[in-house]
């Protein structure tokens, strides 16, 4: 509330104001909402209760039977098996994982995208029911909805269980591994394009708009350009992730890393696990690094690197013809 | 021939908010209207309504003989809006593209999709002709390759007008076009919009925050209170109105000191050109 006293038309410095305090209307005043209090309630003893729940506790790294096999474990780590049989094998499989990571990252891409831009909402009045017409409007929300659930299940079984879904259908091996890849990083790659795109400034969407673009045009001249660095970071991200989830994929005998990973930790061959550890850590330091320079090279073009001039073109107007455009 | 019909047009967005509330006004083909009003007074809410961006709540609203209302399709309008500018306040140029994209999207309607798409990377050398003879207009040319977002703010303002340009449109609708730029170029882009109109016949409908330029540049005046037609008339009659008495200002009281010579701007000059400016206005009177 605005403090009401006699020299509500002065400010404390004593310089007139234009206005008289007191009676200056603010509308749109926020209450504190006691409501928040119980929210704030509830979101503490979900976390007390989930805690509770999984056993949550500091005890267990104190128990000293634990420590006995802790000791024992992690002096069965090192030295790492440096066979060359057993690196070449490694080697092998470092270059499957990553086969399967990129071929699954690329496929995602390919089908994300487009389920992308069906579940991203369309902002501006010119998009609502009268101005598209209800049988497109009807169309246009259908497709929205599908791909959301679409998406949404995909997102929501993890890759292990598409996974164990995809051996059904292509049997074992690393195209399995790829098939999971695709359909779960899909549905996360596709959500978060149609969140990257629905967040460009709405005006510079409708400047383009008003020039009498479309939307194909809307998007590789607006949204696009404007996001690019974004998209192309959680891309190299999924890309990432990808490639640990392929290493865990071999736990289904869905090829790669993983499955030897398994074997060596079945036998007890912890030495053969710290080499594949490391294997996969180098492999995911490679894509970070590939990822930095990529992110780079968008970034820190001074001009736009196609676009660079031809001075011969723009010196003789008397030569340029509409027969140029090529389409 | 009118080219703007505007009966009764309201527009009342759905947060309450009154944008415009019974305007009645009509443009004619080849004017060059001038649109006053202090914010909130419903200008930018006028232009957008004319884009065909936002639709009106009430009234009637008829742009180049195309009826705008809710009912129009998203094909009809992208036709309409090939036929008319929009240069907007803020916001005009996409940062991360060049110049010369940013001035290519100006004829997004009027070129295939596919080519269109293929000028963002291979522009053609029509395309950058043509690009590059926009931005000449708006004194540019050497920054045709830069990328939108290492220009100053005026300069991206004067892109965005070189984008209308590459548009050739017969409408030419300004919100604000000057705003962001420094003295001398905005009497240059206003030259232009006066040689757009007098030499191509396109029509103009700027909004001005400066009464002077307005004054000097338009050859009709509108003033807009409230969501509502205040005057309407020639520039000279503007001198009997009292244009200060009928803003709808937030700011209650009237300035103690005369702006210099009605113009604020002239503050940013130096005294010799403030001087020459002066001589200049006291020769036309």
């Amino acid at each position: 509330m605005i403090e009401s006293s006699s020299k509500t038309n002065r400010t404390r410095q004593g310089l007139r104001l234009p206005v008289d305090l007191s009676k200056v209307e603010l509308p749109g005043q926020r209450n504190f909402r006691y409501s928040n209090l119980f929210i704030l309630g509830a979101v503490v003893f979900v976390v007390w209760y989930s805690a509770n729940g999984s056993k949550v506790a500091i005890e267990p790294f104190f128990d000293t039977r634990n420590q006995k096999q802790v000791g024992l474990f992690v002096a069965g780590l090192f030295p790492p098996d440096l066979s060359p049989e057993f690196l070449s094998l490694v080697w092998q499989l470092t270059v499957e994982t990553f086969q399967i990571s990129v071929i699954g990252t690329v496929l995602a891409i390919v089908l994300g995208f487009p389920l992308g831009l069906l579940a991203m909402r369309q902002r501006g009045e010119e998009m609502s029911r009268e101005a598209v017409g209800t049988g497109r409007w009807l169309t246009r929300w259908g497709l929205y909805y599908l791909a959301r659930l679409f998406l949404n299940t995909a997102r929501a079984v993890p890759e292990l269980i598409w996974a164990l879904i995809a051996i059904i259908f292509v049997g074992l091996g690393s195209f399995a591994g790829v098939v999971a890849l695709t359909v779960h990083s899909a549905g996360i790659l596709g959500k978060l394009y149609a969140e990257i795109f629905e967040a460009v400034d709405q005006r510079l969407v409708e400047t383009v708009r008003g020039a009498g673009g479309n939307e194909l045009q809307t998007l590789f001249f607006a949204r696009i350009p404007l996001t690019l660095p974004v998209l192309l970071s959680y891309t190299m991200f999924r890309w990432e992730c990808n490639m640990r989830a392929a290493t865990v994929l071999g736990f289904v005998a869905a090829g790669g890393l993983g499955s030897q990973l398994r074997v060596s930790m079945n036998t007890y061959n912890y030495p053969q696990v710290t080499t594949l550890v490391i294997a996969l850590l180098v492999l995911v330091t490679l894509v970070d690094l590939a990822g930095q320079f990529l992110r780079r090279r968008i970034l820190d073009v001074p001009e736009v690197a196609a676009c660079r001039p031809d001075p011969a073109d723009l010196v003789a107007p008397s030569e340029t013809k509409r027969s140029n455009t090529r389409s | 021939m009118s080219i703007v019909r505007v009966e009764g047009l309201r527009k009342i967005y759905p947060n309450g908010t009154v944008g415009l509330d019974g305007l009645t006004v009509e443009i004619g083909s080849g004017e060059m209207v001038g649109i006053l009003g202090s914010s909130g007074a419903g200008k930018t809410t006028l232009f957008r309504l004319l884009n065909g961006t936002l639709y009106p709540t009430g009234g009637q609203l008829e742009v180049l003989g195309q009826r705008l209302d809710g009912r129009l399709g998203r094909g009809d309008l992208r036709k309409l809006r090939t036929r008319l500018a929009l240069v907007s306040q803020h916001h005009n140029v996409i940062p991360s593209l060049s110049v010369l994209n940013n001035i290519l999207i100006g004829r997004l309607g009027q070129v295939g999709t596919a080519r269109s798409l293929l000028s963002l990377v291979r522009p053609s050398q029509h395309e950058r002709q043509l690009a590059l003879e926009a931005l000449a207009l708006v004194s540019l040319p050497d920054r045709l390759y830069h990328r939108a977002e290492d220009l100053s703010g005026g300069q991206q303002q004067r892109v965005a007008i070189a984008r209308a340009m590459a548009q050739g449109a017969e409408l030419l609708l300004a919100d604000e076009p000057i705003a962001s730029v420094d003295m001398r170029n905005a009497g240059l882009l206003l030259d232009l919009f006066r040689r757009l109109n007098e030499e191509l016949g396109v029509t103009v409908v700027m909004n001005l925050h400066q009464l002077d330029f307005a004054v000097r540049y338009c050859r009709r005046i509108l003033v807009l209170k409230a969501g509502r037609l205040a005057y309407d008339g020639s520039p000279e009659d503007l001198q009997d109105f009292d244009i200060y008495g009928e803003l709808d200002s937030p700011a209650l009281e009237e300035p103690s000191a005369e702006p210099l010579e009605d113009w604020p701007e002239a503050a940013l000059l130096g005294e010799a050109e403030v001087g020459e400016l002066v001589r200049k206005r006291k020769d036309a009177n």
